[in-house]
């Protein structure tokens, strides 16, 4: 009777342990398993955040051009005067010496921010080697994501370069300055100085 | 010995069941995990594909580049194939990546399809082309590039088709990701000379 008793017991230990090591497996596999996806989801959640920031600076970069052509569009010949009187040698990128370039952060107040923009962390440069090229001129935007996206802190640099009408009219007016085909009265992109990242 | 059958019955029943449970959710997660690795590598590589065809052709300014007439080559950075060239499979272009107005050996890029690899260039001078892929994780199936020239009066750049069909090497369900690109600093004037574009936006 005894051993009856203990072989019935030991049957229902064997089962019973095999089916909870299963369970256990089971639920195992699946955690690790969502554990990836979460990793995944996150990392692609990243990208997405470093896109909309790219998009975002994009945006403020057009708001710029925009605002640039309206500027050189409604001020006449006063208009590049008016502009760069902001000017300032702090403002220059480490890469372009004051002894060179002028530069100047536009002021953010003038432009109609994305809704996405820190406005603290967001900015709009302009640099041009005054000696040189007094014509054209570099708009780099960088932006911030603020508190309202959830990528918050995410970051995107942009730049592109354009002629802009100074000196429209002689003779200050230097024809050689200007590429054939270019409309010296407006503001223009210069193909090949679109930039992104850095 | 009545109950020693029924519960090796019910014990056996829930083994079984159990079992079953254990493969169908293994193979479940299994399949979940290829579908998703699949999807970001995919979409990691169109990333990285989209991030440097967009700054294809950029060129910094220097003096030189500003006094000739339009579409003539301004700089170091075009008229050549190897400056930009698109061909249904594969896509060549150059870029100033250190703005220095000089094309370095390292400042040719493109991207090609090679058996089942997504390789992209790396070398001006003596070719170099480099996998982005391992063959033996994710296979990419399909390469194609199909360009848009952007005619309007704006003239915002043209606009590339990029689409990327690949598969899971373990689990053979293939996969697309299409991304339109625009290319800002290709315009009309740039393009004179160049082979005309398949379609055209007006």
């Amino acid at each position: 009777m005894r051993k009856h008793i203990t072989v019935k017991l030991q049957n229902g230990m064997a089962t019973l342990m095999a089916t909870t090591s299963l369970l256990l497996l089971t639920s195992m596999s699946g955690w690790l398993s969502f554990k990836s996806v979460s990793a995944e989801t996150t990392r692609s959640q990243q990208q997405m955040f470093a896109a909309q920031a790219l998009a975002t600076s994009e945006a403020l970069l057009e708001t710029a051009i925009a605002s640039i052509d309206l500027h050189y569009a409604s001020r006449g010949a006063a208009a590049d005067l008016l502009l760069w009187n902001r000017a300032s040698p702090l403002d220059c990128p480490a890469n372009k010496p004051a002894t060179q370039w002028q530069c100047m952060l536009l002021s953010m107040s003038d432009l109609p921010l994305p809704v996405f923009a820190d406005p603290v962390h967001t900015s709009v440069r302009l640099v041009r080697d005054v000696h040189q090229s007094p014509h054209r001129i570099i708009v780099m935007t960088e932006t911030r994501l603020n508190a309202m996206h959830p990528g918050v802190g995410s970051r995107a640099t942009v730049q592109q370069a354009l002629y802009v009408p100074i000196h429209t009219a002689p003779p200050l007016f230097d024809p050689s300055l200007w590429p054939i085909g270019i409309d010296p009265t407006r503001v223009q992109r210069i193909t090949g100085t679109w930039k992104n990242g850095g | 010995m009545v109950n020693l059958l029924l519960g090796l019955a019910m014990g056996l029943s829930m083994l079984s069941a159990a079992s079953a449970w254990f493969n169908l959710q293994w193979l479940s997660d299994r399949q979940i995990l290829f579908r998703n690795h699949t999807q970001q590598d995919t979409r990691a590589l169109m990333d990285t594909l989209v991030h440097d065809i967009r700054r294809s052709n950029f060129q910094a300014i220097t003096p030189a580049v500003a006094t000739q007439a339009l579409g003539t080559c301004p700089s170091e950075f075009c008229g050549l194939t190897e400056d930009f060239e698109v061909s249904n499979h594969q896509i060549l272009f150059s870029m100033d990546r250190n703005s220095n107005g000089k094309k370095d050996s390292n400042e040719c890029s493109g991207f090609r399809l090679s058996g089942q690899e997504l390789q992209i260039k790396t070398s001006c001078q003596r070719i170099v082309w480099t996998a982005l892929n391992d063959s033996q994780n994710l296979q990419i199936l399909e390469l194609s590039f199909d360009m848009e020239c952007d005619n309007s009066n704006s003239n915002q750049g043209d606009l590339l088709t990029i689409l990327v069909r690949s598969q899971s090497a373990s689990e053979k369900i293939p996969s697309s990701v299409q991304r339109i690109v625009r290319l800002r600093n290709h315009s009309a004037q740039q393009r004179q000379g160049i082979r005309p574009c398949a379609n055209t936006l007006l």
